[in-house]
């Protein structure tokens, strides 16, 4: 993570959170604290947002009086992905207004496969002459617990009718994001995460044991073929 | 249903608190109604990007057209359970966190039909929608759309003059040209000025000249203007054994 050196620091006068602006220009929020759990956890997403290509907004590190805080990278104007957004993509020429739609589709794919977090990760429809989309780096359960847990499509928001109306219009695709998705999620992949972890020794095998129930091959087989039945229904 | 009534916030950015307020939501037992400011949308897209503005108009623009298509259709009782109720709005308040914000709903002790709607947004916004001008089409245009149009296919339309007789030197274009019926047809405006009109009458001559075998017809609107009357009875009174001076509403009703 890069140490900030922050140009100011605003006094916000309503509760939000501060907000940094460096010298490049960048604006940053402070978000918490860095703990020990939060700075693993941080960094194994980091880690697979770079191997499953997925965007996200970047994030520094800032201290202050000897403590050290997580900061992330603020876009003017973004906006939190929401199924009541419909009217974006009601038609199919609105929906060419979204550039690289399938990144949507990878976000799914990630929450599902890597039920890590604690639920759907927020999504950011970025501003721009076509609306992107980003990850937010931060995780759904706010770096509280790394646990295990599967998600299914409702909990996930896939069966909401007007994200299934979104994929709809790229059904063709989505399979080949599929399987683009699980040709990376390989054992390779599940070695180097290993030897990720092996950097925190103190801390690896609790994290391990949570891990590599992601990548059982019943669990594997069983979301894959979720995935492929729901493409198929689109 | 409530009455209620919902601010829509725009966050320019992100180093200041600042919101800008740019649109009015208001619901009631008559549909609900989203208006667009368009003064505070021009300050808007002074302050941030354009690419910025061009998003954040997607979405506001989008959320409206939604809003309309919802009050127009009305497909269902709007008194039950209707999408915009203000519990939806409550919700959805809480569910916008960035740059686009909903407040919470405020009750208004009012039947929400349309005059409500303008008083509130202008007492909120202070502004009100501007009537746009109704751009009155040219005749030519109308003109050139029914020429096109299937019916008169067995025409040959936009033609030179030189492509149907081989050895005039006239180098006019022809509106609708027909050798089996011996017609020839040409439309004019009296409403347009009066070098113009003059030109075109021109032509007109040249063609009954041109072509003295074929039934000659100019179709024309109702002039509008006091000199396009006079042009049109004078000529008429001047060129009625050469052309024959059609009525556009005549015209289409007539059958080839």
């Amino acid at each position: 993570m890069e140490e900030l050196k922050p140009y100011t620091v605003s006094n916000s006068i309503k509760n939000a959170p501060t907000v940094l602006l460096t010298e490049e220009g960048k604006n940053y929020t402070l978000w918490s604290p860095i703990s020990e759990d939060l700075k693993i956890i941080h960094y194994l997403r980091e880690y697979c947002f770079a191997h499953f290509k997925m965007k996200t907004f970047d994030t520094a590190r800032f201290s202050f009086k000897g403590q050290n805080y997580l900061c992330i990278e603020e876009e003017e104007a973004t906006i939190e992905f929401d199924e009541w957004q419909v009217y974006l993509w009601e038609s199919k020429r609105k929906f060419n207004q979204f550039l690289k739609p399938s990144a949507l589709f990878v976000s799914f794919l990630f929450d599902t496969f890597f039920p890590l977090f604690g639920g759907r990760n927020t999504v950011l429809i970025v501003p721009g002459k076509k609306n992107a989309f980003k990850v937010h780096p931060v995780p759904a359960n706010n770096y509280e617990s790394f646990k295990f847990s599967p998600l299914n499509f409702s909990q996930s928001g896939l069966n909401i009718p007007s994200v299934k109306q979104f994929f709809a219009y790229q059904k063709a695709e989505l399979e080949v994001v599929l399987e683009e998705f699980l040709a990376l999620n390989d054992e390779r992949f599940q070695i180097n995460l290993k030897h990720q972890l092996s950097l925190f020794p103190s801390k690896r095998n609790a994290y391990w044991d949570e891990l590599k129930k992601c990548f059982e091959p019943e669990f594997l087989k069983y979301t894959t073929a979720l995935f492929k039945d729901y493409i198929l229904h689109l | 249903m409530e009455s209620f009534y919902s601010l829509i916030y725009v966050k320019p950015s992100v180093l200041n608190d600042e919101l800008l307020c740019v649109a009015l939501f208001t619901a009631g037992a008559e549909g609900p109604r989203l208006y667009i400011s368009d003064k505070r949308m021009r300050l808007l897209s002074d302050v941030v990007h354009r690419n910025t503005f061009l998003s954040l108009r997607r979405h506001l623009k989008g959320f409206q057209q939604q809003v309309d298509k919802y009050r127009n259709t009305g497909n269902d009782l709007l008194l039950f359970d209707p999408t915009y109720s203000s519990d939806q709005l409550q919700k959805l308040s809480q569910r916008s966190k960035k740059a686009i914000k909903y407040s919470t709903p405020t009750t208004v002790n009012a039947w929400m039909d349309e005059h409500a709607h303008l008083d509130l947004m202008m007492k909120m916004l202070g502004d009100k929608p501007q009537k746009k001008k109704q751009v009155r089409k040219s005749f030519y245009h109308k003109w050139r759309a029914l020429t096109n149009a299937n019916r008169y296919l067995e025409f040959k339309r936009n033609v030179m003059v030189k492509k149907v007789k081989r050895n005039s030197d006239l180098d006019i274009k022809l509106d609708l040209f027909s050798k089996d019926k011996k017609l020839l047809i040409k439309g004019l405006d009296f409403d347009t000025s009066s070098k113009n009109v003059s030109d075109r009458l021109k032509e007109l001559v040249a063609l009954s000249d041109e072509f003295s075998a074929y039934n000659l017809m100019c179709v024309y609107p109702k002039p509008r203007k006091k000199a396009g009357r006079e042009t049109l009875n004078q000529v008429m009174s001047e060129l009625s054994l050469k052309i024959e001076f059609v009525p556009i509403n005549d015209f289409e009703a007539m059958k080839f």
